[in-house]
């Protein structure tokens, strides 16, 4: 008698997993060996015993409540969404803001402390090459709006 | 080509034709495609975790995360096949969280202590506690729990679903020779588990 079949190829051999030629080497064994025989009967048994006698019960309207829950899950998302979005936008803006004040108090300084040096010289001349040092990029306006501003305005 | 071939590829353009539907905004493709496959669902989760109580929760995770995705699956691969991992992938998810809130809590502890003691037990049965445990599925399920994950996945998928060993390799990622192989040694423990029964069967 040859030797016994290798447990793995009885397990393939209970699925139906191997071709013609395997399949009928091992009926030819196993018609002649108790062991593998013995085996054999025990895995079919085990699979038998595995095989589920009845389905597990879905539970009643189980589609419905899947389908409700996905439209909540929707509507949860679109309202997350809006937050997230908001959340990113609001500090944006603020710091947008921030700069914009930033950018407008630093021109009216510009032109406010080039105006204190302008009244605090002693006469026009001086207070021209002032100006005229002063590397910032002075407008036309920019004097102007300095000429007619009065020193109580800087108090 | 084989009954059983012929039936899953019929399924398969099934499935394919409720997918397109639904990527091109048909929201009740999706529900038929829940109807469809719900029962294999459920029995998949229950069979895979033994455990009831929130195996509902569970079925729903594995549906939403498919609606979720279901827009960008490849329409090559085999709808069921797909499921089934995501079904696999949550059931295995939900033991590891459950595992670690019971280890974390003192109720958790003295459950998990004595889930071991009733283990142990189990290992070595008597025809005694055999004899009490007189429900054969569940001492079946016991000794499904007691498998190494992958021998359990395997067995699962092959003896209780009813997956073909290629659909098995797709669903795990194991080459076929690996199916083969864990499906035999899943085997064998379980025949070990199950000797009282088997011996008083004879």
């Amino acid at each position: 008698m040859n030797a016994h079949i290798p447990s793995e190829s009885l397990s393939a051999y209970v699925d139906d997993a191997l071709n013609a030629t395997e399949r009928l080497e091992i009926e030819r064994h196993l018609s002649l060996c108790g062991q593998c025989k013995k085996e054999i009967d025990q895995l079919v048994r085990v699979k038998e015993w595995l095989r589920p006698q009845m389905n597990y019960p879905v539970p009643p309207f189980f589609a419905s409540r899947l389908t409700a829950t996905l439209k909540a899950q929707r509507e949860r998302s679109t309202l997350t969404d809006f937050v997230w979005i908001a959340k990113r936008l609001v500090p944006g803006f603020a710091i947008f803001l921030a700069v914009v004040w930033l950018w407008s108090s630093s021109q009216t300084s510009d032109v406010s402390s080039v105006a204190e040096e302008y009244f605090a010289s002693t006469d026009s001349t001086s207070a021209m090459a002032l100006l005229a040092q002063n590397e910032r990029d002075l407008t036309t306006e920019d004097v102007l709006y300095v000429a007619v501003l009065e020193p109580s305005d800087f108090e | 080509m084989t009954v059983a071939m012929l039936t899953r590829s019929d399924a398969a353009e099934d499935d394919l034709s409720l997918i397109e539907a639904f990527k091109a905004g048909d929201e009740a493709a999706f529900t038929q495609l829940v109807k469809k496959y719900q029962q294999q669902v459920f029995n998949l989760l229950f069979h895979y975790s033994g455990r009831k109580e929130d195996i509902e929760d569970l079925a729903q995770e594995v549906f939403i995360k498919v609606y979720m995705h279901l827009a960008t699956f490849e329409t090559r691969a085999a709808f069921r096949t797909w499921l089934y991992r995501i079904a696999i992938n949550v059931s295995i998810d939900h033991a590891r969280k459950r595992k670690l809130r019971r280890m974390l809590s003192l109720d958790g502890l003295t459950e998990w202590a004595r889930e071991r003691v009733a283990f142990k037990s189990a290992q070595m049965p008597s025809p005694q506690i055999v004899a009490e445990q007189s429900d054969l599925d569940q001492y079946i399920q016991r000794g499904l729990e007691q498998l190494p994950e992958d021998f359990r996945k395997a067995l699962v998928l092959r003896d209780l679903e009813g997956l073909e060993y290629d659909e098995i390799a797709t669903i795990t990622g194991w080459s076929l020779g690996t199916v083969k192989s864990r499906l035999f040694r899943g085997r064998q423990r379980l025949r070990e588990f199950l000797k009282p029964y088997l011996e008083e069967a004879e």
